[in-house]
């Protein structure tokens, strides 16, 4: 049981929330990552708070922005509605795990699988020389009628306005995509992240679903997986509505703000800091599980 | 054929413009209350509630405007997003008579109805 207790609000600042929201969300829409990898150690590290405290109310702010992108993708037709369900169904299973999981684990010890986690965010964000060749992520494969006629139910199509064209697809092996989602359900529940960083290359690479309708739909499943999760911390006594709501109205702003920031600042400078700052945080998380960090 | 595929796909597009409205409706709102609890809570001051308010009394306390009952209302509106849009979904799917998306549907609807129930039992 956690030594946490919140007697009164007046112990918090609501303003070091709301600030760790918008930074959150700001930081998160420009590079491209879910609030929960700059949440859950800037409330930790930052502000005091236990790892589970954290991690419960990084995945219900996680709720309104996946909600809030897939309002916006799902408009423009690029979300692949039948199969974030289909996902959906492993996934929402896997955030029940990662939630019951993440109340028998210690804070140190989820401090030191975020590390971890952080760690590996860090070397996927390192800038990759580009391929000669287009990788499958632009290889969009041609629908053929007999082959995989068994899941031909997840077809999808969008136009994409950047090449003025109508885009088909089929998502191939939907199996070994949901037993990938049930492990990712149960990290992103584990350690109050949205877990596209595991959805999205799969969707991409393995189902070769477009990179752009990878990531709406993304977005769609973090909705249903991040909201299990939050249910499963409600229940177990993280979620103190006076800590999550200043971070709601922050994360929102500062996303808002974040998106229409993304395209005028130079991303490639912007990554480069960042994953500088995703490592040290991953150190700092580790050195904080080992009790290395002091008060 | 072609103009089964063009039927199928303009009923897919109704769906997503449904979902999108309903969303950005239950965001708005969602934001409305929360930033108000906080607003409320700022100006008038006193206890922070440890605990969110039970579902029970949520529209008394909301008439008597206590801040944390806002906020709990909030957030249980962004906890219902994604259960709207799975029930949107299913409805949908019946109307058009498809069978796995409605299976599929199904289950999803009895997972998180047990969750639900798990978590208030």
């Amino acid at each position: 049981m956690l030594s946490f207790e919140l007697k009164n609000m007046l112990d918090i600042n609501i303003w070091a929330l709301l600030g760790t929201g918008f930074v959150a969300g700001l930081i998160g829409a420009m590079i491209g990552v879910g609030g929960g990898i700059l949440m859950v150690p800037m409330m930790t590290l930052v502000l005091g708070f236990p790892m589970q405290v954290a991690i419960g109310s990084s995945l219900i702010s996680i709720v309104i922005n996946a909600c809030t992108a897939t309002s916006v993708y799902i408009r423009s037709h690029v979300t692949n509605l039948k199969l974030a369900l289909l996902l959906a169904t492993t996934l929402v299973p896997g955030a029940f795990v990662g939630g019951m999981l993440a109340s028998l684990f210690s804070s140190p010890v989820l401090s030191f699988l975020f590390g971890i986690l952080l760690l590996y965010v860090a070397y996927t964000l390192i800038p990759k020389k580009p391929r000669k060749k287009p990788g499958p992520a632009e290889n969009i494969e041609p629908v053929r009628e007999k082959e995989h006629a068994s899941h031909a139910w997840l077809d999808g199509r969008y136009h994409d306005p950047a090449i003025d064209e109508d885009i088909n697809y089929q998502a191939h092996h939907p199996g070994i995509g949901m037993l990938i989602g049930f492990f990712s359900g149960i990290i992103s529940s584990l350690l109050g992240v949205g877990g596209g960083a595991i959805n999205v290359p799969v969707m991409n690479l393995l189902m070769k679903v477009p990179i752009k309708a990878a990531i709406a739909t993304s977005a769609l499943l973090l909705c249903i997986t991040t909201m299990t999760g939050s249910l499963i911390f409600a229940h177990n006594g993280y979620i103190y509505p006076f800590i999550v709501a200043p971070l709601i109205p922050g994360i929102y702003v500062g996303a808002r703000l974040g998106a229409s920031l993304a395209h005028r600042v130079r991303s490639a400078v912007l990554i480069r800091i960042f994953v500088v700052f995703v490592a040290i945080t991953a150190v700092l998380m580790i050195l904080k599980a080992f009790n290395m960090l002091g008060k | 054929m072609p103009e089964q595929i063009d039927k199928f796909h303009y009923e897919v597009q109704r769906l997503n413009n449904r979902v999108g409205l309903t969303l950005r409706i239950c965001i708005a709102v969602s934001l409305l209350l929360i930033t108000a609890g906080l607003i409320m809570f700022i100006i008038h001051g006193g206890e922070a509630m440890t605990a969110m308010t039970p579902v029970s009394s949520l529209p008394q306390e909301l008439m008597q405007l206590n801040p944390a009952s806002f906020i709990t209302a909030g957030l249980l509106l962004i906890l219902l997003m994604p259960v709207l849009i799975i029930l949107m979904s299913f409805a949908h799917f019946i109307a058009l008579k498809e069978r796995r998306a409605i299976i599929v549907c199904l289950i999803l609807i009895i997972m998180l109805a047990l969750s639900f129930i798990f978590i208030w039992t």
